[in-house]
């Protein structure tokens, strides 16, 4: 293959790629709303998280098969993981122990109804040490 | 033992493209990063950007200089792009005479150190991809411009922490026999080997670091190109085992780089380099938080850049010089020395590299061992991200590494490793140096080596705690 066309077919690789992955994060349509109990979270009780899932007009994504990702900041840290439970209303949850202190970073996974992808996320400033 | 007559190890680094393939992969790994860096979740540790460069490049980087030596360099994918453009642009400046030092580099590292606990990098997919491509964007530029491989020689901060880190490697490139080196009239290992027909035209690159083989002493200054291996025309160049460190005593002069302990800029390396260890590692802890509030507090400032500017000064400025002074002048009173002082301050600075590469490898071995295997989860969860469906299968976050308490021995070894090799590279330059009163010369500098060790302990059994702070106040 000839240099420019091997170069060509290189540029054009990287560009569809990120394409691909800007595609990908087209689920600014529905909104998350994030409640933590208690809104403190510390290291030695479980969290209550919910995610409440709504479309752009305000109506409750109901249906949709949902993981909760708690990582650590600092990548290569175990993160916590855990199904949420569909309470009715678009309204998901799921009870988890945050198991080190300092901020954390909260994802919703998986899939809507008719099978898009979805990836919402959120950040818990400061989980407190256990007294 | 010279590494390249070994069988297959030998002939595979003797392969003239090996270089090249290491280079498309680290090239592979660098535009990866950086797609998902742009493109992905911002998320640090769900992102390849972070993920690749906080846990397992820097991790490698290490493990690669305990194991072999510079082998970053070696690979490096920025002069694989530098090259590219060099067939476009030919540089044409050589680099100022004046700039021949390491300062911008020292700088440009302390900038590094400084940055990615001021913003906290490790969470920042995007910056990170942004930082990779300034990062190629200046070694192209820097290049372009000026002959040779200014960029690594001078610049590039990544650069400088493996040259002084690769002191301690033990593998080296030197000459197999002197004889043959005599007896040579081209001097290609750094000229390099031109075509007759068309000279213009560079059919073995020689070194363009400036480190004549023949000359050459150490590690410092040498990426591990293999150019020179390459270039020989009488296969002369070795890549041999040696003691690590004890180049760190060599007082002879070395080519391209000169006396040692003729070169602050240098010292001053070895100084960020063993102190900034101890900083990047006290920096990850709950106490550090505490100190960044009290001095917050006591400062009457909100926000984190003016505390972490002040830690900085202390940690790399002020603590350095008041222990290397400190000791200087105790070992003077002991010894009764009251000659000058400078080349000794700069000799036990240079001492206290092993325990410094100790650090590291403590620090960065611990996040590569404990998060060994997050770049499966990672991955697959970078495909969905391509491919909106789970190719891959679902993300394994249960798969991350050793846990820290398996770790922690390693952890202690090396520092304990560190710690022996600068206390024995202490008591080696006290007793050429002062040999009739070697014990009183040598103690205070055994005593701030076992306070710096006793002091990377301490940090390593502090609480971690990942902070991302905006502010302090």
């Amino acid at each position: 293959m000839a240099p420019e066309a091997r170069r060509a077919g290189l540029i054009a690789v990287f560009a569809a790629c990120c394409f691909a992955f800007a595609c990908a994060k087209g689920t600014s349509d529905v909104t998350a709303t994030w409640t933590l109990e208690p809104a403190h979270p510390t290291t030695d009780a479980a969290t209550v998280i919910r995610v409440a899932l709504a479309h752009g007009d305000g109506s409750p994504v109901n249906g949709a098969r949902l993981r909760l990702e708690a990582h650590m900041n600092h990548p290569g840290m175990a993160p916590v993981v855990g199904e949420l439970t569909e309470r009715g209303s678009g309204i998901y949850e799921s009870r988890v122990t945050l198991t080190m202190a300092g901020p954390w970073m909260l994802a919703v996974s998986g899939e809507l109804p008719g099978g898009r992808r979805i990836l919402k996320q959120t950040e818990v400033t400061a989980v407190q040490p256990s007294p | 033992v010279d590494i390249l007559q070994l069988p297959v190890v030998g002939a595979v680094l003797r392969w003239r493209r090996i270089r090249t393939l290491l280079q498309l992969g680290m090239l592979i790994v660098a535009v990866s990063i950086v797609i998902h860096g742009l493109f992905g979740p911002q998320i640090g540790p769900r992102n390849l950007s972070t993920v690749l460069t906080s846990i397992h490049w820097r991790g490698l980087l290490v493990v690669g200089l305990l194991i072999a030596g510079n082998v970053f360099c070696t690979a490096c994918p920025m002069i694989l792009a530098r090259d590219a453009a060099r067939r476009a642009i030919a540089p044409r400046l050589s680099w100022p005479r004046g700039w021949r030092r390491k300062w911008i580099g020292v700088g440009l590292l302390i900038v590094v150190l400084f940055s990615y606990e001021l913003f906290d990098l490790w969470n920042l997919p995007a910056a990170t991809a942004w930082l990779i491509l300034c990062y190629f964007a200046l070694a192209v530029a820097v290049d372009a411009l000026f002959k040779g491989a200014s960029f690594c020689k001078y610049v590039c901060p990544i650069g400088q922490f493996n040259f002084i880190a690769s002191t301690v490697a033990p593998l080296e490139i030197g000459v197999r026999s002197s004889d043959v080196c005599r007896g040579c009239r081209t001097s290609d290992c750094i000229k390099g080997q031109r075509q007759e027909v068309q000279p213009l035209r560079v059919v073995h690159r020689g070194c363009e670091l400036g480190l004549f083989v023949p000359a050459k002493t150490g590690n410092l200054d040498c990426t591990f190109c293999l150019d020179c291996v390459h270039a020989c025309p009488h296969d002369n160049v070795a890549l041999t085992t040696r003691l690590p460190a004890l180049e760190l005593l060599e007082t002879r002069r070395r080519s391209g780089v000169g006396r040692l302990l003729q070169r602050a800029d240098l010292a001053a390396l070895a100084i960020v380099f063993t102190f900034g260890a101890l900083i990047n590692a006290f920096a990850m802890t709950s106490p550090a938080y505490a100190v960044e509030r009290r001095l917050a507090a006591l400062m009457h400032v909100q926000s984190e850049g003016p505390v972490l500017a002040a830690l900085f000064i202390m940690g790399l400025v002020l603590l350095p010089a008041a222990l290397l002074f400190g000791a200087n002048a105790i070992a003077r009173l002991l010894t009764r020395d009251a000659g000058a002082n400078r080349g000794a301050v700069m000799q036990f600075a240079f001492a206290l590299v092993p325990f410094g590469f100790g650090v590291w490898l403590a620090h960065y071995g611990f996040h590569l061992l404990t998060g060994l295997l997050t770049i499966i989860p990672v991955t697959q969860s970078a495909a969905i991200d391509l491919f909106g469906r789970s190719v891959l299968g679902e993300p394994l976050w249960g798969w991350t590494g050793m846990g820290p308490g398996q770790v922690y021995p390693i952890q202690l070894g090396f520092l304990i490793l560190g710690a022996c090799g600068s206390l024995a590279l202490v008591r080696t330059a006290s007793s050429r140096d002062t040999p009739q009163r070697s014990t009183a010369a040598a103690a205070p500098w055994h005593a701030l080596v076992l306070a710096l060790f006793i002091a990377a302990v301490w940090i390593l059994n502090l609480p971690m705690d990942m902070r991302g702070l905006g502010g302090v106040g």
